[in-house]
């Protein structure tokens, strides 16, 4: 967990300098949207479903399977985040379009957020039925 | 000499690398564009090295296993950071081109600008299929991704620009992460670093082959999570198919071939059928886009079709080879490698089958196998757009290359002529690779781009403006916010056929010409770029069209 949040203050941390750079051509408002915005848009959907289908890291044991995982490395959850995001926020909202909703930035957020609600639900339990397979 | 004294000479030869930096130096040299002599010795040295690597090698590694123990086989995996490299050269050689350069890059800027502008103007909902314009016409994926940008405060630069260097970046991590899943991270490394110097790949990049590149990262991902025997497929090669109709179909084969051969069929057999289900879906709304593939279709598109450069055409085959000949020996290496042993890594894989126990060690160089068989296929007999195909071929022979080169390197990187060999390798891909990205011009120049921009201030909304030659169509078309008439391209050309294009740029007679303008709306505002100066000329004579500016011309 405290390595976790290390990894999120460091994300954090790059992500303002990187918006704090972008600010020398952009009005910093636009640059914090555009880099925030990306990467709630781009990556994060993706990150939060990679820990759903892929929770260990590369050659770590499965306690449920007894088993070495099919588990992935940062690098490759990194593209697996990239990958999955632009190909499953848009198919969502592609679908949900057809039905009738509007594509608005409402509408998209809420639908990211949607998809990240629902996959930490899923990693809480899977996290949960591991450390009762533990117990 | 006795033959067998020549075989040894020769081999000799290559196992001190000299063959090895022969070939770099001749490849250096055919680089600064000398005589057609040095490529010919190249290609002779090129068979020489081939050969030779098969045999060397072949000595080594016998059914998988180690045989000869003369040379020292390194297991020592390099740091995975090293990623940084590969991705600033990259870095450095897509932004290099922006230097002085508002729009650097090739034939379709222009028109991808004009689609995300339209997609992002037709925001709450997606365009009309009956509102006419071109963009309807196309498959409707990148333009998801790009209306979610726009909304979120990204200007159309941004996203036509940034969002394009960051994805030809992914694929090179998507080849990494292949070669790594396959073989080993040496090897990853190695292709890693060749799609970075590739001028293919750069080349690719600068004809602006947006559709083609997002596309082609997620095929990438694809085989990673096939390999997986992960369900997550489904979204990824599914929308995949809704980017670029082109790269699915290689991806297509691929996994029908898989399925024929493989023993995992039910879990190829739900994905595929699942992936198909999406894939359709996303041309629900216009199936006939699906037919776009076929360019012959509308005769006039040909017009455009026939110019260099004009519809998007990439080069052949012929020049492919001299392009990447400083690692095709190493490609072919590493695709007889894969029809030897359908594994890439020996040693290592029969130490990771004894210690993983449980986890199946498939064939799955099946994938790439059958991805290097159907696109050299494609190209090779000349199947439509098959120039295009160049692409992503390039980029499953930089994957077997690197396969290769992390073999020999592996084998042999303590020699001194190795060392030499690799620091040649390196320095004469990376001055390819910067010659050629800053040789590589804008096909249109600055001025010519100021004045087609200046067209949105000083004429009326809903004004026609034309371009008299498809060299020019896209830039007018993307960037006087105007619209726009092309010969055989956009969605109103709708006046003339292809006889009277012809008619129009080649008669003297001004009242024909007038009699063919006067059939569009006036006021009609006319551009003629720098490569069209006997029309130029003409339009000089002519009393009836005004010169607003030294490439714009109004027609009262």
């Amino acid at each position: 967990m405290q390595k976790l949040l290390k990894y999120i203050f460091f994300a954090l941390i790059g992500l303002v300098t990187l918006s704090l750079i972008l600010s020398i051509r952009l009005p910093l408002c636009q640059s914090f949207r555009i880099v925030f915005g990306s990467v709630y848009v781009l990556f994060l959907p993706g990150l939060v479903l990679s820990f759903v289908f892929f929770p260990f890291r590369n050659k770590e044991i499965d306690p449920v399977r007894n088993k070495i995982s099919n588990g992935v490395d940062i690098i490759e959850r990194i593209a697996l985040s990239f990958a999955l995001s632009i190909a499953v926020v848009p198919l969502l909202v592609f679908y949900l379009n057809l039905i009738g909703m509007k594509i608005n930035l409402l509408n998209v957020s809420l639908v990211i957020a949607f998809i990240i609600l629902i996959s930490f639900l899923v990693i809480y339990w899977q996290r949960r039925r591991v450390s009762e397979k533990k117990t | 000499m006795e033959t067998k004294q020549i075989y040894t000479n020769l081999r000799r030869i290559y196992t001190n690398h000299k063959l090895l930096i022969i070939y770099i130096v001749l490849v250096i040299l055919s680089s600064f564009s000398l005589e057609s002599k040095i490529h010919l010795v190249s290609y002779v040295a090129f068979a020489l090295l081939v050969g030779f690597l098969f045999f060397e090698d072949k000595r080594i590694f016998t059914n998988g296993k180690r045989i000869n123990t003369n040379h020292e086989y390194t297991n020592h995996e390099w740091s995975k950071w090293l990623i940084v490299i590969p991705i600033v050269i990259i870095l450095v050689s897509r932004i290099l081109p922006f230097a002085g350069f508002e729009s650097p890059l090739g034939y379709d800027t222009g028109i991808y600008k004009k689609f995300i502008e339209d997609f992002a103007n037709a925001l709450p909902f997606l365009p009309d299929f009956n509102s006419g314009i071109w963009a309807i016409n196309e498959p409707i994926g990148l333009y998801l991704i790009t209306d979610f940008l726009y909304l979120i405060g990204f200007d159309i630069y941004q996203i036509l620009f940034g969002l394009y260097i960051l994805f030809d970046v992914l694929i090179g991590i998507g080849i990494y992460l292949v070669v790594k899943k396959f073989s080993n991270i040496n090897a990853a490394l190695c292709a890693f670093l060749l799609f970075a110097i590739s001028v293919t790949q750069f080349q690719a990049y600068w004809f602006m082959y947006y559709k083609q590149i997002v596309p082609l990262f997620l095929m990438l991902i694809a085989f990673l999570l096939l390999k997986k025997k992960s369900y997550l497929v489904i979204p990824v090669a599914g929308f995949m198919g809704g980017l670029h109709p082109m790269t699915f179909l290689i991806f297509g084969l691929v996994l029908l071939a898989n399925f024929i051969f493989s023993k995992y069929k039910k879990y190829l057999f739900i994905s595929g059928l699942s992936i198909l289900t999406i894939t359709f879906s996303l041309y629900l709304h216009n199936p006939w886009v699906l037919f776009n593939l076929f360019p012959s279709i509308n005769p006039l598109s040909m017009i455009a079709v026939s110019e260099d450069i004009a519809g998007g055409k990439f080069f052949d085959l012929s020049v492919y080879i001299q392009l990447a000949a400083f690692y095709l020996p190493f490609a072919i290496l590493g695709f007889i490698y894969l029809i030897q042993r359908r594994k890439f890594d020996p040693v290592r894989d029969n130490e990771r089958e004894k210690k993983v126990q449980g986890e199946q060690i498939s064939n799955g160089v099946d994938y790439l196998f059958f991805w290097f068989c159907f696109n050299f296929l494609i190209v090779y007999l000349g199947f439509f757009f098959h120039n295009r195909f160049i692409i992503s071929l390039d980029v499953i022979v930089i994957i077997l290359a690197g396969f290769a080169i992390s073999q020999i390197l592996g084998k042999t990187f303590q020699s001194y002529h190795s060392k030499l060999a690799v620091l040649l390798f390196l320095f004469g891909t990376i001055y390819f690779l910067f010659n050629n990205v800053i040789t590589t011009k804008p096909l249109i120049s600055q001025e010519e781009l100021n004045e087609i921009k200046s067209l949105a201030i000083i004429t009326k909304e809903n004004t026609f403006v034309m371009a008299t030659n498809a060299y020019y169509a896209p830039w007018v078309y993307g960037y006087s916010q105007r619209r726009t008439i092309a010969p055989g391209l956009f969605e109103h050309d709708n006046k003339w056929a292809k006889e009277e294009w012809n008619i129009f740029w080649f008669t003297d007679d001004l009242e024909i010409r007038h009699k063919l303008l006067d059939r569009y709306e006036r006021p009609l505002y006319i551009f003629v770029g720098d490569r069209q100066e006997d029309l130029k000329l003409k339009f000089e004579e002519d009393p009836t069209l005004v010169k607003e500016s030294p490439r714009v011309y109004k027609y009262k």
